[in-house]
């Protein structure tokens, strides 16, 4: 399922961070001592949402940011509610 | 363009659907004519922007615009800005993650029409672009470039910054070929001040003339050439 939500996360994200998405989230992962790690809790996936809105913010911005973040946690949301 | 005097002389302004090169010396206002016409164009309703910068910080953008009447911090949801400068910056803690800058560029913008839509792209610099692209093939890889901003149906401005001893429009030599247009900004120097002038060098689907005006901001931040 990590998989699934990681794919889908990068795709979303792909407009921020074009080539780069995929060296973005493990950036933030590895912030969060979650590099290595096969599967992510909810509560961790919220984590990695919240440092991306950190980098959104600091590339486009507060209010887009959010948007960003709006996003992402309803995809993390349905890919989690759909594994449960 | 919404340069006062300007667009009459290009048949009502710049065709939507055109790429166009602003060029000029450092310092010659590319980047706030840029800001100027999308900005005017937002604020008449005309469709959204995407503003990539390269080098410059997204704030000091803002900052510098505000200086001239632009309140770009109000029209966030219209105007975005992404600074992939700051992107750049944090990727370094990753030197092993090779990027193909070029690439990834056309990738972000074809996601970003596709998931948020907009309908005018600047990019500052392509200079910017060169300098941390891997440019193997330059005319290959800016025609294909080009073509996917057409094809997207974008009206896009690409600033370039030009060296002062050269006259060439870009980098590469092709680039001036691949434009649809070309708006040249130029300072001159007329006895002890310097002045800025403004020139369509090349405008496609337009009857436009050749000379450079006067280029001048008004105290009310109206853009204006003077063409006496």
């Amino acid at each position: 399922m990590t998989g699934d939500i990681d794919s889908a996360i990068e795709e979303y994200l792909r407009m921020m961070f074009g080539d780069m998405v995929r060296a973005t989230i493990k950036m933030q992962k590895k912030k969060l001592g979650l590099n290595g790690k096969s599967e992510l809790t909810r509560d961790e996936y919220l984590k990695l949402a919240e440092e991306i809105r950190k980098v959104c913010t600091g590339m486009s911005g507060e209010e887009f940011a959010k948007k960003i973040h709006e996003g992402l946690i309803k995809i993390i949301e349905q890919k989690l509610n759909r594994a449960s | 363009m919404y340069v006062k005097g300007l667009d009459e002389k290009m048949e009502g302004g710049i065709p939507l659907g055109h790429v166009v090169l602003v060029c000029g010396v450092a310092g010659s206002m590319k980047t706030l004519l840029v800001l100027h016409t999308l900005y005017e164009n937002v604020k008449r309703g005309n469709g959204r922007v995407l503003y990539v910068s390269l080098e410059e910080k997204r704030n000091l953008i803002i900052k510098r615009a505000s200086k001239v009447g632009m309140k770009l911090d109000e029209i966030e949801d219209k105007f975005a800005i992404i600074d992939l400068g700051y992107l750049r910056k944090q990727l370094k803690e990753f030197p092993s993650e090779k990027v193909d800058w070029l690439e990834s560029l056309i990738s972000q913008i074809k996601t970003f029409k596709e998931d948020i839509g907009f309908d005018y792209l600047a990019l500052d610099s392509l200079n910017a672009l060169y300098a941390i692209s891997e440019m193997k093939n330059p005319r290959d890889q800016l025609f294909y470039f080009f073509e996917t901003l057409r094809d997207m149906g974008l009206t896009a401005f690409l600033i370039t910054e030009m060296q002062n001893e050269k006259s060439e429009f870009g980098q590469y030599g092709v680039e001036e070929f691949l434009a649809d247009g070309i708006i040249h900004t130029d300072l001159r120097r007329i006895n002890s001040v310097m002045n800025l002038f403004l020139g369509v060098v090349k405008m496609r689907e337009t009857k436009h003339d050749r000379k450079y005006y006067p280029l001048v901001i008004t105290p009310n931040f109206e853009f204006e050439i003077v063409a006496k």
